[in-house]
C-alpha cells in the first residue's frame, strides 16, 4: 500500500474532505436546518405563551408570589403573535462565529499548556461539529470546553476532569460532560485526525538529514539536493530550522481557523505553511522531492545498503527493479506547487478572522441570543418572568400537558437524533 | 336335504376345478397354491411368495401359517431347507431360474464392487471381471460350491474397507443420478407449461382481435379502424413470438447449464500449474512510493528523548517515531481533493443524517 492509498482509506479523506462548492453547500444546508429549528422553537414558544396567557391570570398564588415585582413591572397585554420571528443567521455569520470560537479554543488550550496536537484536534472537532450542526442549534460557547476535554482524551493526553475544571473559573464538570456525547456523535466518532504537525516534523527531519549529508560531501549524486542547498546558502541548516519554527506557528493557528483541513491533505497543508514561512525553502523542497529528476531518496538508500549485509542488498536490488525510473509517471511538482500556493493563500486569508471587530461579533451574538431564547422575547416571559418561563419550558402548565408532551415526543422522534435546539439552555 | 347335497356338490366341483387347474400347466399354476391347494378363484387377493433359499412358491397365507412361529422346514416334499418368514418376497421373474441367478449376481456384485479405476489398466480389470464371472457361474450352477463360498468369504474378509468405500461411492452416484433425473423432469414440465401458456395466449389474442374487428366494423370510418386493429394484432403477434423465442432460449440455456455447481468440476482434470507459495501479507507491499527510510534522522528536538530513561523504558523508540513522521510527510501528498471524481464520490457518499434536519 502506498502512502496515498493509506491516506485515501482514512475517514479524514473519505468523509471529511470536500471540494469548495461541496463544503459551501453543506454549510448552507446546515444553516437552513438551523433556521428551521429556530422557527420551530419560536412556534412552540408562541403556542405556550398564548396558552399560558389566560391561565396566567388565575395562576395559583405561590408562583406569582415568587416574582411579584417582575409581574407587576411588565405589561401583560402584549400579544405573542404580534412579535415577529427573529432574523436568522447567515452561513457566513455562522462561520465567523465558529472561527472566533476556534481562536478562543486556541487561547483556552494555551491556558492549560496542552501540546499542539491536542489543540489542533480540539479545533478541528469544533469545526467539524459545526459543519453539520448549526450554530443556531448549538452555541459554540457551550462546546469549547467539552471539545477540548474530548481532545485530551482522544490525543492520549488525559487529565482528570476535576483538574480540568479548576483552571477555568465557574466551569463545572457537568457543563463539560453535558454535550460530550453530542459532540462525539457530531464528529461521527472519527476521533483520529491526521494533522500536518507530525508530517511537518518528518519532512524537516528528512531535509535536515539530507543537508547534513551534503555538508559531509555525500549528496553529490542528487542534483535536486545540490540545487536546494545552493539556493539556501549561506547556512541552509540554520535556515531550515528557523523555518520549522515559523511553520509550526502557522500550523497551530491559521491552519486551524481556515478550511484547509477540508480541502487539502496533511502534507499539502504543511507545505502551504512552509510556503508562508519561507517561500524558497518550500519551492526548493518540492522541486527536490517531487521534481523532474527527483530520486525519491532511492540513491541515498542504495549507497547505504552497500554498507549493510548481503541479503539486504538483494532485497534492495529487487526493489530497484520493481520501480524503474521510467515507470514513475509525470513529476508531481507543478501540480503540487499550485495546490500548495492556493492552500497558503487560504491560510493567509484566515488571518482576517483574528481581526474581526468586536462590535460585529456582538451583533451576531445578539442576533443568536434572540433566536435561541424565544421565551424572553414573547409574552410568556414578559408576563411571568424569566424564571417561570424556564420552568414552563421544561414542565408545561396543567392544561397544556398533553399537547406539550406529544409535541415534545414528536420532535424527539422526527427531527434529529440529538434533539434540535435546546430551549432554556443558558 | 337339499342344502347338504348342494354343498357336497359344490365341494366336489371345487376339487375338480383344482385338479384341472393343476394339470393344466404353468398358466394355471399361478392360480393355485402348491402347498394348500387354495385357488385364486376363491381368494382373489392371493399373492405368491418365494424364499431365496429354495425358491419354492407358496401363497401368503401358507407363509403366515407355517412360518409365523419361527423358522421351519419348507413344506414342499423332498425339500429340507429351513426357511424364515422374513426372507420371503414376491417373485419378480416368471422363470424361477432367472430369479435365482439375479439374486446370486446381486450378492456377488455387493462383494465384488471393484471399479476400473482401482486397476492399473483395462486388462487387469477384465481379468478381474472374468474371475468374478467364474465365481458367479459356479454359484448359479452349483459347481464347487464349498470351495467357491470359501473363496468369496476370504475375499470379503480381506477387502472389507475397500468394499465399504466403493459401496458408499456407488450410493453417492446413484443419488446424483436421481437428482439429475429430477432436474430434467422439472425442465420438461416447465417447457410444457410454457407451450400451453403460449397457446392459451394466442387463442385469447385471436378472440380479442375478432371482437375488436367487429367493433371496428361498427365504427364510422370502418376501413381505417379495421386497418388499425389489424396492425395492432400484427404487432401483438410479433411481440408474442419474440417473447416466446426469448423464453424458449432461456429454458434451453437453463437445460444446458449444469443442474449443480459441482457437475462442472466433477471430472475436471487437475490443473498442472503448481500452487503459488503462500503469501501471508496477501500482496501487501512495504515499499514506499515517495521516499526510502533512512537509518538515522537529524532531529535536534528529539535529542532529549533519545536519552530519557523514562521514555525508553516505556518502549518508545525514536526510530519508530521518525519513520511514522516521514511516512506522514508523504501520506496523501498525491491526493488532490478537488479532483472531480474524488469530490463527486465524497458528495455522493456523504449523507447528512447528523444535521439536525435533512435538507428539504
Amino acid at each position: 500500500m502506498t502512502e496515498d492509498n493509506l491516506y485515501a482509506s482514512s475517514t479524514q479523506c473519505k468523509t471529511w474532505s470536500f471540494g469548495p462548492s461541496t463544503l459551501s453547500t453543506i454549510r448552507q444546508n446546515t444553516n437552513a436546518a438551523g433556521i428551521r429549528s429556530i422557527k420551530r422553537g419560536w412556534k412552540r414558544a408562541r403556542l405556550e405563551a398564548s396558552s399560558s396567557n389566560t391561565p396566567a391570570a388565575t395562576t395559583p398564588i405561590p408562583s406569582t408570589a415568587s416574582t411579584p415585582t417582575l409581574a407587576a413591572a411588565t405589561t401583560p397585554s402584549i400579544d405573542p403573535a404580534a412579535i415577529p420571528d427573529p432574523e436568522p443567521l447567515t452561513p457566513e455569520e455562522e462561520l465567523t462565529l465558529v472561527h472566533y470560537y476556534i481562536l478562543r479554543l486556541v487561547d483556552l488550550s494555551d491556558i492549560y499548556n496542552f501540546p499542539s496536537n491536542v489543540k489542533s484536534t480540539a479545533c478541528i472537532f469544533l469545526s467539524r461539529f459545526h459543519l453539520h450542526h448549526s450554530v443556531q442549534s448549538y452555541h459554540p460557547k457551550h462546546l469549547i470546553h467539552t471539545v477540548l476535554f474530548l481532545a485530551t482524551k482522544t490525543e492520549n493526553h488525559y487529565i482528570p476532569l476535576s483538574d480540568f475544571c479548576k483552571r477555568v473559573p465557574k466551569l463545572t464538570p457537568e457543563a463539560v460532560l453535558k454535550h460530550e456525547f453530542t459532540v462525539a456523535g457530531g464528529v461521527r466518532w472519527d476521533f483520529d485526525i491526521k494533522h500536518p504537525l507530525r508530517a511537518a516534523d518528518g519532512a524537516i527531519m528528512e531535509l535536515l538529514t539530507a543537508l547534513g549529508g551534503v555538508a559531509n560531501g555525500n549528496g553529490a549524486s542528487d542534483p535536486g539536493l545540490q540545487a536546494l542547498s545552493q539556493r539556501l546558502t549561506p547556512n541552509p541548516v540554520r535556515r531550515v530550522q528557523d523555518t520549522h519554527g515559523r511553520m509550526k506557528a502557522f500550523l497551530t493557528k491559521e491552519a486551524l481557523v481556515s478550511d484547509v483541513y477540508y480541502h487539502y491533505t496533511p502534507p499539502q497543508v504543511f507545505l502551504g505553511a512552509l510556503w508562508l514561512a519561507d517561500k524558497d525553502v518550500a519551492e526548493s523542497y518540492i522541486e527536490w522531492r517531487f521534481g523532474e529528476n527527483s530520486t525519491m531518496g532511492r540513491v541515498a538508500k542504495k549507497r547505504k545498503k552497500d554498507k549493510r549485509g548481503k541479503d539486504r542488498d538483494k532485497n534492495g536490488d529487487k526493489e530497484e527493479d520493481a520501480t524503474p525510473e521510467t515507470a514513475k509517471g509525470p513529476p508531481l511538482a507543478p501540480k503540487l506547487l499550485s495546490v500548495v500556493k492556493s492552500c497558503a493563500e487560504m491560510m493567509t486569508s484566515a488571518r482576517a478572522y483574528a481581526e474581526i471587530p468586536r462590535e460585529e461579533l456582538m451583533r451576531i451574538d445578539k442576533k443568536l441570543h434572540r433566536c435561541q431564547n424565544p421565551q424572553k422575547f414573547l409574552g410568556a416571559g414578559m408576563a411571568l418572568g424569566a424564571g417561570l418561563s424556564d420552568a414552563m419550558a421544561r414542565k408545561p402548565s396543567e392544561d397544556g400537558v398533553a399537547a406539550g408532551k406529544a409535541e415534545e415526543r414528536k420532535r424527539k422522534l422526527d427531527d434529529d437524533p440529538f434533539g434540535g435546539s435546546l430551549p432554556g439552555r443558558d | 336335504m337339499p342344502s347338504l347335497t348342494s354343498s357336497a356338490a359344490t365341494s366336489a366341483a371345487i376339487a375338480r376345478a383344482r385338479e384341472n387347474a393343476i394339470n393344466r400347466g404353468s398358466v394355471d399354476a399361478d392360480e393355485i397354491c402348491p402347498v394348500c391347494k387354495s385357488s385364486r378363484y376363491l381368494n382373489p387377493n392371493m399373492r405368491f411368495l418365494v424364499n431365496p433359499e429354495c425358491y419354492h412358491k407358496m401363497c401368503e397365507s401358507c407363509v403366515d401359517r407355517i412360518f409365523s412361529q419361527g423358522p421351519s422346514q419348507c413344506p414342499v416334499v423332498g425339500c429340507d431347507k429351513i426357511l424364515r418368514k422374513q426372507k420371503f418376497r414376491k417373485q419378480t421373474f416368471e422363470d424361477i431360474q432367472v430369479e435365482r441367478e439375479v439374486d446370486v449376481r446381486k450378492r456377488i456384485a455387493k462383494t465384488f464392487n471393484k471399479r476400473q479405476e482401482d486397476f492399473p489398466s483395462l486388462k487387469e480389470f477384465n481379468d478381474y471381471l472374468e474371475e468374478v464371472e467364474t465365481v458367479t457361474f459356479n454359484l448359479i450352477n452349483g459347481f464347487d460350491l464349498a470351495a467357491t463360498e470359501a473363496k468369496i468369504s476370504a475375499f470379503e474378509q480381506s477387502n472389507k474397507a475397500t468394499i465399504l468405500q466403493n459401496a458408499a461411492k456407488a450410493a453417492q452416484e446413484a443419488q446424483f443420478i436421481q437428482a439429475q433425473r429430477e432436474f430434467e423432469r422439472e425442465q420438461h414440465r416447465r417447457a410444457r407449461e410454457l407451450e400451453q401458456e403460449a397457446e392459451a395466449e394466442e387463442k385469447r389474442d385471436k378472440l380479442e382481435h375478432r371482437a375488436n374487428l367487429l367493433k371496428a366494423l361498427q365504427a364510422d370510418d370502418a376501413e381505417f379502424e379495421v386497418a388499425k386493429v389489424n396492425k395492432l394484432a400484427r404487432k401483438k403477434s410479433s411481440m408474442r413470438k419474440e417473447n416466446q423465442e426469448r423464453r424458449a432460449k432461456e429454458l434451453e440455456a437453463a437445460r444446458n447449464a449444469p443442474a449443480f455447481q459441482f457437475m462442472s468440476n466433477l471430472n475436471k482434470p487437475i490443473s498442472e500449474e503448481p500452487p503459488k507459495p503462500y503469501d501471508p501479507l496477501d500482496g501487501f507491499d512495504e515499499t514506499n512510493k515517495y521516499f526510502v527510510y533512512r537509518e538515522k534522522y537529524e532531529n535536534p528536538w528529539l535529542q532529549d528523548a533519545l536519552n530519557d530513561r523514562a521514555m525508553l523504558a516505556g518502549g518508545y523508540l525514536v526510530q519508530q517515531y521518525c519513520e511514522r513522521a516521514v511516512f506522514e510527510a508523504f501520506s496523501g501528498v498525491g491526493c488532490f481533493i478537488e479532483d472531480p471524481p474524488l469530490s463527486d464520490n465524497l458528495s455522493v457518499s456523504f449523507d447528512t443524517p447528523m444535521t439536525d434536519a435533512v435538507a428539504g
